[in-house]
């Protein structure tokens, strides 16, 4: 890209490039969709944490223009470095970037005012412009009208009604985008004060003969239900339970399906790869790795799927206005609530769902939040040592012991998720304004079907492509401390090792590779929490991903009991040291390995899409090392605690 | 200057010498009131105008939170939610 | 205090508001129709204006000026341009239609052919095309308008008469001293000839 001064020469058929402009909710994303289809990439803009969205859209089989989908704004007067971007990317073009050729201005027939308002300031910067006016058949369902030639006459631009599902205005602004020097333009640009915009914009609409929509009955009825005080509350954490099941209910069994498939791949890589280092490299480094990516995909899908419905169908901004006053407790605002409500199953969705924040602090202080929600990685070590730590029949008056623990794992996790935001809430940036929070609540529409699939290839997409690299990496990092230095015949026979035991062969490989020797080396570090050399590796391992503590504590217990390797793990005892012969597992230990879990940001997954919303590595460094210190003091303070009680 | 400057010197007229105003979060009822003004002449004044709320245009409040705020708002043909802290920078003349 | 305009109190000063927005005029680059609320302002061709308009008219920087109901028609000398100077007219003309010092002449032949043509042209253009039409001005004077019919209107009187009407009305709102409207048959019509003669004979309503 050059960064001269002078404008960009034109070869022959070179590419034209249209910028959409207009208000959140006035049908941008659906118009974009419909105009590029599957063809955008998304991106970041430099310098700032705003994603960037451009597509190429055929207008016929010679012709290609470039249409790039700007964030929603209210308008050109910036009150935050996110809107600086906007405004700067219509003005010159951003950062070499060359300017627009003409700009598609979308204005909501229902709202018109208001979004005249934005049009008059585009039409201060002397581009070419169009308008696309949407929602014209919800203005006529709520007995509103409108002349859109008169309104074309009356703001100097071609104005083009578009409707989403019918090709036909669509197809109308594809070709006026085929040659930008037809387009007229207005004779004076609208003023700019606020007097002379009003006065104008009032000329304009009934110069347009426009007859404003009454209000959506359909909207208020069904938000005289959804936002009622008590029966609204109900309704809402009746969806988000249903939110919740649903995930759990069908992403799960994929999940396991595609774990099952990966491990009999494995199996079959085992058997036919004669090698025995290779065939481990293959089946327990390249294809859990790759498993170990492709497993988050259920998750990811369905919860973009889910939140896309509720965003698309206007219910989100419901969600955000009764939660609003809740997360207002932690500095953030009502939206913040869907990307921590995401978190529960997993903070990947979560932290890519606070692009919908506004804010740029809200968005890296939820995301500071975010991964202490307690995702469903972590269930299966809580599980494991739960049942350790409790028996099954243990009753706390009516409710079970073991399932108050969970409960209670859950809310420390969410109070600490609310308390780290507001902490770097706080913390962040120089305190200037506090952006206000405002927010449409939109009319109920049936969402697009083609909005909600894109964005969800859009999540899949974007996840694979930037975190793959990672977990791969991660993995075949775990696997190689794992398995190295390699054991010979001969050295298992100097140790006495049966070669044909695979499972007293794995046992010892991993007591004596790279990674017990890391364990033993920090074993000062985790010793005041009660952590053996053993869990030590574990809790190493779990860092490629959390469940993965069980596979490997698993792989180590079963070298000693094959058939209960739960029980191997709590008759285990420590091999050396001053508590050599006392069991490993004792309760103040698994209590503050418990409150370890519930901390530490152990999931290289999540410090990647932090990386890739943030566009830098500085909050996942920040993030990683910060919570990994609070596990620390946590979970010493839980040992302290519980063996006191104990 | 730039468009951002230029727009960033706008000011929002405020209301001078009206009896009977009150502020957006003061109104009790459901019904109509006239947007006359704001109570500041600033950033988050001027994001205000742009959101809709126009002098001369008809402002009413549609419902509250469960804990009272934030508040929904009835203007310009869209519904928008403000807390109690934004929604008293506007005043309003009540019909 | 005037129909449709307000006064500002406090803020800004006390500047005068009144909707107000331009429109282009097809074939004119220099010419802008503002579309405002005239008042009692008399329709016709503008001699001498009120305000800083009247300067601007008098100094050459503004050659031509109409009222009609609801407009007022400006047009700029050559060597200047809207951008250069359209706000500065646009506050001019807002300002100027509260004050005395008008002298507007008592209509016009040539600003009530321009309207007719901005109705044919702009305003009712699609309406006419939806009934199969095709209308153009043929010649103004300050009381009527003769208008080509030509399309499918020449077939058919019934449908000819209601598009009539409706151009008649829309045009006469805008200047309120049209008389009539005569029409004229394409040249290679079937109609032109005597029975266009008959149909001018029957009386309008």
């Amino acid at each position: 890209m050059s960064c001269h001064a002078e404008p960009p020469t034109r070869v022959g058929a070179a590419t034209l490039r249209y910028a959409l402009v207009g208000s959140p909710n006035a049908g941008k994303t659906t118009l974009f969709n419909a105009l590029t289809g599957l063809r955008a990439k998304t991106g970041n803009y430099p310098g700032v944490t705003v994603a960037r969205y451009e597509g190429v859209h055929r207008i016929d089989d010679d012709t290609e223009v470039m249409i790039e989908d700007l964030p929603g704004t209210y308008s050109l007067d910036p009150i935050s470095p996110d809107e600086q971007v906007v405004a700067g990317v219509l003005e010159a073009g951003a950062s070499g970037d060359q300017q627009m050729d003409g700009l598609v201005v979308l204005l909501d027939a229902t709202n018109l005012r208001r979004s005249l308002g934005l049009l008059a300031q585009v039409l201060q910067l002397s581009r070419p412009v169009v308008v696309a006016l949407t929602f014209t058949d919800e203005l006529a369902r709520r007995g509103g009208s409108i002349d859109v030639e008169a309104l074309s006459r009356a703001v100097g631009v071609r104005v083009i009604p578009v409707i989403a599902g019918d090709k036909r205005g669509v197809a109308s602004l594809s070709a006026a985008m085929a040659d930008v020097s037809t387009w007229p333009r207005p004779m004076v640009a609208p003023p700019t004060d606020t007097q002379g915009v009003s006065d104008w914009a009032t000329s304009v609409r009934e110069a347009a003969s426009f007859r404003a929509p009454g209000s959506d009955k359909r909207t208020s009825r069904i938000d005289g239900v959804l936002l009622h005080p008590v029966w609204g509350t109900v309704i809402f954490f009746a969806t988000m339970m249903a939110f919740f099941q649903v995930i759990f209910t069908v992403a799960a069994p994929m999940q396991d399906g595609i774990e099952t498939f990966f491990a009999w791949l494995g199996g079959v890589a085992r058997d036919n790869i004669p090698i025995a280092w290779l065939s481990s490299l293959v089946a327990d480094a390249l294809l859990a790795g790759v498993g170990g990516v492709l497993v988050f995909l259920p998750q990811i899908a369905l919860l973009f799927l889910l939140i896309s419905l509720l965003e698309g169908s206007g219910y989100l901004s419901r969600a955000a206005f009764l939660m609003d006053k809740v997360m207002g407790w932690a500095g953030l605002e009502g939206r913040a609530f869907v990307a921590l409500l995401s978190s529960m199953a997993c903070a990947i969705p979560g932290i890519m769902a606070t692009r919908t924040l506004p804010s740029a602090k809200d968005r890296i202080a939820t995301m500071m939040g975010a991964p202490l929600m307690t995702c469903s990685a972590r269930l299966p070590v809580y599980v494991l040592l739960i049942g350790m730590l409790v028996p099954s029949e243990l009753r706390l008056g009516p409710i079970g012991a073991q399932g108050a623990i969970m409960f209670g794992l859950y809310l420390l996790g969410a109070v600490s998720a609310m308390t780290s935001a507001w902490f770097f809430k706080k913390i962040i940036g120089r305190s200037g304004i506090g952006l206000p929070f405002y927010m449409e609540m939109p009319s109920y529409r049936l969402p697009r079907l083609r909005t909600i699939l894109v964005s969800v290839w859009d999540a899949c997409k974007s996840f694979l492509k930037k975190v793959t690299s990672i977990i791969m990496l991660t993995t075949i990092i775990m696997w190689g401390l794992l398995n190295f230095p390699l054991r010979s015949d001969a050295d298992l026979a100097r140790a006495g090792i049966d070669s044909q035991d695979e499972v007293a062969v794995q046992a010892y490989v991993i007591d004596n590779s790279l990674a017990a020797g890391i364990g033993r080396a920090v074993s000062p570090v985790f010793e005041p929490l009660g952590f053996e050399w053993r869990i030590n590796v574990g809790v190493l391992s779990s860092l490629a991903a959390r469940e993965v503590f069980v596979s490997t504590l698993g792989q180590v217990a079963a070298a000693e009991d094959p058939e209960d390797p739960v029980a191997a793990l709590q008759t285990m005892t420590h091999t050396d040291g001053p508590d050599a012969g006392e069991p490993v597992f004792t309760p103040s230990t698994i209590a503050a390995l418990l409150v370890f879990f519930v901390y530490a940001l152990q999931c290289m997954s999540t410090l990647g899409v932090m990386r890739r919303e943030t566009g830098t590595w500085k909050w996942p460094v920040v993030a990683f090392v910060y919570m990994g210190g609070i596990a620390w003091v946590m979970a010493w303070l839980a040992k302290l605690a519980v063996g006191a009680i104990v | 200057m730039t468009l951002g400057e230029q727009l960033g010197k706008r000011q929002c007229a405020a209301a001078g010498g009206r009896t009977k105003t009150c502020s957006l979060a003061e109104l009790g009822c459901d019904c109509p009131a006239t947007i006359v003004g704001f109570t500041s002449d600033d950033q988050i004044s001027r994001r205000l105008f742009d959101l809709g709320f126009t002098p001369g245009e008809l402002a009413a409040l549609v419902r509250r939170a469960p804990m009272r705020d934030p508040l929904v708002f009835n203007v310009g043909g869209s519904e928008i939610v403000l807390r109690k802290r934004e929604a008293s920078r506007i005043l309003v003349e009540q019909q | 205090m005037g129909h449709g305009m307000a006064r500002e109190a406090g803020g800004g000063g006390d500047r005068v508001r009144r909707p107000i927005h331009p429109e282009a005029v097809t074939d004119e680059p220099q010419a802008i129709r503002w579309v405002v609320d005239t008042g009692q302002l008399r329709v016709g061709e503008v001699t001498h204006a009120a305000g800083t308009l009247g300067p601007m008219m008098e100094y050459g920087a503004i050659t031509r000026m109409y009222v009609e109901r609801g407009s007022v028609w400006t047009w700029l000398a050559s060597e200047h341009s809207w951008t250069e100077l359209g706000p500065r007219v646009r506050d001019a003309v807002v300002t100027a239609l509260d004050l005395e010092g008008w002298d507007i002449t008592d209509g016009s032949a040539d600003l009530l052919h321009l309207i007719a043509d901005d109705v044919v042209r702009g305003q009712l253009s699609s309406y006419i095309s939806s009934h199969g039409g095709q209308i153009s001005v043929v010649s103004a004077t300050e009381d009527a308008v003769v208008l080509d019919f030509g399309g499918a209107c020449t077939d058919c009187p019934a449908a000819g008469s209601t598009l009539h009407d409706r151009v008649e009305v829309t045009i006469r709102d805008r200047y309120p001293g049209l008389k009539e409207i005569s029409r004229v048959a394409g040249a290679d019509s079937p109609t032109s000839g005597p029975r266009s003669t008959l149909l001018r004979l029957i009386p309008r309503r």
